[in-house]
């Protein structure tokens, strides 16, 4: 479950970002809920660190290929800066689609567009994401700024992604969570990529966390 | 009204077992069993009798929702408090319908630990 090979976090560590993380996306999965009807299914998070340059193999090795995800990428930056990556399978994206326009009449009357289904994809990653990485900080007693959510192609992920964001040889921290939506077959993965930049900003601040504990 | 004297914290995360202990008065004396997953919290329930049980929801193996049902098919009489990161709606309303005493969110604070225990004190025979 965790590759800690360089020995940067203690296992511990690890282990509080996860429960963190699924307590986050726990917040996002009832936001969305709130938003459309259905029920989420987690699952348990899983942190690993990596090399930049390695990121986009490694998703597309988790996620099982790329021909047919549709990713919708939101940056986001506060005391460590960081991007959220939420990848759909195409049937699961116009399933979801599908659900969000029926549960709140967006799009109602329209002809179906490419352009409005990634305004539905944007606002469904906005509510996942946002909430997510929003709660996290506030976990961490951060506080984060977004830009807007956009939908991502294969190309832009797997030619400008890791270059325009992090040194190609960088170590990055990468949390991922899968999440399924029941009775469908839907599910989606969600990967937030923080830089290790400011390490020991994390690091104090799991440490702050644990204060409370004590 | 009952006592509590056993408590089983039930959940995969390491961090998460200390932060719900770290929410319980130390004063008190319990005795606690900790469980990292469903089935592990299903033996440990079975062997170890806990007045209450702290169950969290999203686990390998076993997930809570799982090791509740088990739990209360062999002692309808377990109090189970469900402490969990999943606080949609219908899992709220499915626990319930599991017979759990009451649900808390993630992460645990102190006061509503501490109000939980009172209350479900109340509950035990």
């Amino acid at each position: 479950m965790v590759n800690n090979d360089d020995n940067l976090f203690t296992e511990l560590e690890i282990d509080t970002l996860q429960e963190i993380m699924n307590i986050a996306f726990g917040q996002a999965s009832a936001d969305l809920a709130e938003v459309i009807n259905v029920f989420i299914v987690l699952s348990v998070p899983e942190v690993k660190l990596k090399k930049a340059v390695s990121l986009v193999d490694f998703i597309q090795n988790e996620i099982g290929g790329m021909e047919n995800f549709k990713i919708i990428e939101q940056s986001y930056w506060g005391k460590t800066k960081g991007i959220a990556l939420l990848a759909f399978p195409h049937e699961a994206e116009l399933e979801l689609i599908a659900i969000f326009k029926e549960d709140t009449g967006m799009g109602a009357g329209c002809e179906t567009s490419d352009e409005l289904d990634n305004e539905m994809l944007i606002e469904i990653g906005n509510i996942l994401t946002g909430a997510c990485v929003s709660k996290m900080a506030e976990l961490l007693k951060d506080v984060v700024t977004f830009l807007p959510p956009r939908v991502m192609t294969i190309e832009q992920l797997t030619q400008t992604f890791v270059e325009n964001r992090f040194e190609r040889e960088a170590r990055v921290i990468l949390l991922k969570t899968i999440f399924k939506i029941e009775d469908r077959e839907l599910s989606g993965h969600l990967f937030l990529v923080n830089s290790l930049d400011s390490i020991h900003i994390l690091k104090d601040a799991l440490r702050a966390f644990w204060k409370n504990y004590e | 009204m009952g006592i509590i004297k056993k408590i089983l914290i039930v959940d995969d995360s390491t961090s998460a077992r200390f932060f719900i202990k770290g929410c319980i008065p130390k004063d008190r004396g319990y005795e606690f069993f900790e469980a990292s997953d469903g089935a592990k919290a299903v033996d440990s329930y079975k062997t170890n009798r806990p007045d209450v049980t702290f169950m969290d929801l999203t686990m390998p193996v076993m997930t809570g929702f799982e090791a509740i049902e088990l739990i209360k098919e062999f002692d309808p009489q377990a109090v189970i408090i469900v402490l969990t990161a999943d606080i949609q709606a219908k899992t709220v309303e499915r626990v319930t319908a599991l017979g759990v005493a009451m649900v808390l969110k993630k992460p645990p604070v102190k006061s509503a630990v501490e109000e939980a225990l009172v209350k479900v004190q109340g509950m035990l025979g």
